[in-house]
C-alpha cells in the first residue's frame, strides 16, 4: 500500500512537470496533464488514508471533497472541463480553455498538490502507529447529519 | 394502411436507426418481416412520401425522405427508446430538462450510456441556433446538482439545429414540450436543493433534516399516503428507509426519484 500511494504521488509530480513544460507549445497537452496531476495526487491521498479508489472520476472528486475539502472537488471539476475541451473539442464550456486560465490553474494545482504532500508527511507517523486509518475526512465535517 | 402497419413500423425503425440507404433485401433480413408485407409496406411508404426508392441494378434501395412528418416518426421511436432506458438516466435527463432556456430547442442523448448499462457519464447535445456561452454557463447549477446527487458526470455539448445533429442520438426533449410538474416533483426538486446545500455545507444539519422531510413527502405521495402531520410523513418514510448519513440520503433520493420520473 505504501509503495502504491508513493508511486501515485510520483506520477502526480511528473504530470505537473509535463503540464508546465507543455504550456508554451500545447495548451491541450497541458490541460490534460494538469487534470491528471491533481487527480493522481488525490488518489495518492485516498490510498494513504486506506480507502479504495474508484475508476469513476466523479467518485474520486467526491472522495477528495470528503478527505481534503470542497475546494479539491471544484478545482478537479474545472480541470476536467478543461481536459474535455482539450481532448474532445468544445464541450462543457463552463470554463474556457485559454493560456491565462491554464496559468492560473497551474499555480492552484501546484499549491493543492503541495498541501497533499504536507498532509502525507504530517499524517505518516499516525498511520504507522495504526491510528487515523478511518475513512473519515479531514477537510469537512462528518456527513452523518448531526 | 392498417394492414401493413407492423412491417411499416419495423422498416421505419430500421431506417431511422442507421439513417443509411438500404436494399429491400437487407431491410427484410434486419426487420424479419414477411417478404410480401415488406414490399407492400415499402410501396405504401414511398407512395405517401416517407421513403425514397431507387433502382440500382437488380436491387432497389430504400432511404428515408426527411421532412418534419417523417421526423415525427423518429421522435416516436426515440420516446420508446427513452422510456426503456436505465431509470437513473431518465431521472437525470428529466431533472436536467425542467427549466431550460427557450433557446434550447432540442436535447439529444447520445454516447456510450445509450448503449451500455454500466456508465459513469452521460453525453447530451443541446441544439439551438442562438445558444450562447452564457446560456451554457447558466446550466452550471443544475449540472452540479445532478453530478453531486447522482454521481454521474454530465458532458454537455452544443450545436445548431439540423438533421445531422438530430440523428446523433435520441431526442429526449423538445422546446415545445408541455410542463407536467406536479406536487411530488416539486417536493423532489426541493429535496435536491436541500441535499445539495448539505453536500456543500456538511455542518448544516437543518439542510439534512429538510431534505429528508421533502423526500419523505415524495415517498408518501407516491404511495397515495397523505398523513396530516410532518411526524406522520416521517414515520411512514422511516418504515422503509433508514437514512442516517449523506450516502444513505442520496441512495434513497435516487430510488424515489427513479420512481417519480420513470
Amino acid at each position: 500500500m505504501e509503495k502504491k500511494y508513493l508511486s501515485e504521488m510520483a506520477l502526480a509530480e511528473e504530470f505537473l512537470k509535463s503540464a508546465k513544460y507543455s504550456l508554451d507549445f500545447s495548451m491541450r497537452t497541458s490541460a490534460n496533464r494538469l487534470y491528471f496531476a491533481l487527480e493522481k495526487a488525490v488518489v495518492s491521498y485516498v490510498l494513504f488514508k486506506g480507502n479504495e479508489v474508484s475508476k469513476n472520476h466523479q467518485k474520486i472528486w467526491e472522495l477528495s471533497s470528503n478527505l481534503l475539502g470542497e475546494e479539491y472537488y471544484s478545482v478537479l471539476r474545472e480541470l476536467y472541463d478543461l481536459r474535455m475541451q482539450a481532448d474532445y473539442g468544445r464541450i462543457s464550456v463552463f470554463l474556457e480553455l485559454s493560456l491565462e486560465v491554464l496559468k492560473n490553474k497551474l499555480v492552484k494545482v501546484e499549491s493543492l498538490i503541495n498541501n497533499i504532500r504536507l498532509r502525507l508527511k504530517d499524517d505518516a507517523p499516525n498511520e504507522k502507529d495504526g491510528k487515523n486509518n478511518k475513512i473519515e475526512g479531514k477537510g469537512r465535517v462528518g456527513s452523518d447529519g448531526k | 394502411m392498417m394492414k401493413y402497419q407492423k412491417s411499416m413500423m419495423k422498416i421505419m425503425e430500421s431506417l431511422f436507426f442507421s439513417k443509411e440507404e438500404k436494399s429491400i433485401e437487407k431491410i427484410i433480413m434486419e426487420t424479419k418481416s414477411g417478404r410480401n408485407s415488406s414490399f407492400s409496406a415499402i410501396s405504401w411508404l414511398e407512395e405517401n412520401g416517407f421513403v425514397n426508392v431507387k433502382k440500382a441494378g437488380n436491387q432497389r434501395l430504400v432511404s428515408l425522405r426527411i421532412d418534419n412528418y417523417t421526423l415525427q416518426s423518429k421522435y416516436y421511436f426515440d420516446s420508446i427508446t427513452f422510456k426503456a432506458l436505465d431509470p437513473l438516466i431518465k431521472l437525470i435527463i428529466r431533472v436536467f430538462s425542467i427549466s431550460l432556456s427557450k433557446k434550447i430547442k432540442f436535447i439529444v442523448f447520445f454516447g456510450s450510456a445509450l448503449k451500455r448499462s454500466n456508465f459513469s457519464d452521460i453525453d447530451i447535445l443541446l441544439l439551438g441556433n442562438e445558444i450562447t456561452k452564457n446560456d451554457i454557463k447558466a446550466l452550471f447549477p443544475v449540472r452540479d446538482r445532478v453530478e453531486r446527487l447522482y454521481g454521474v458526470i454530465l458532458n454537455i455539448h452544443k450545436a445548431e439545429v439540423n438533421i445531422n445533429n438530430l440523428f446523433k442520438g435520441i431526442v429526449v426533449y423538445q422546446q415545445s414540450y408541455i410542463s407536467f410538474i406536479n406536487d411530488i416533483e416539486k417536493q423532489y426538486i426541493e429535496y435536491m436543493e436541500w441535499c445539495y446545500e448539505y453536500i456543500k455545507n456538511p455542518g448544516e444539519s437543518i439542510a439534512f433534516e429538510n431534505s429528508i422531510l421533502n423526500l419523505a413527502y415524495c415517498y408518501n405521495y407516491l404511495n397515495n399516503v397523505f398523513p396530516e402531520t410532518k411526524l406522520g410523513v416521517l414515520e411512514y418514510f422511516n418504515k422503509k428507509f433508514k437514512v442516517k448519513n449523506l450516502d444513505e440520503l442520496k441512495k434513497a433520493g435516487i430510488e424515489i426519484g427513479e420512481k417519480i420520473f420513470k
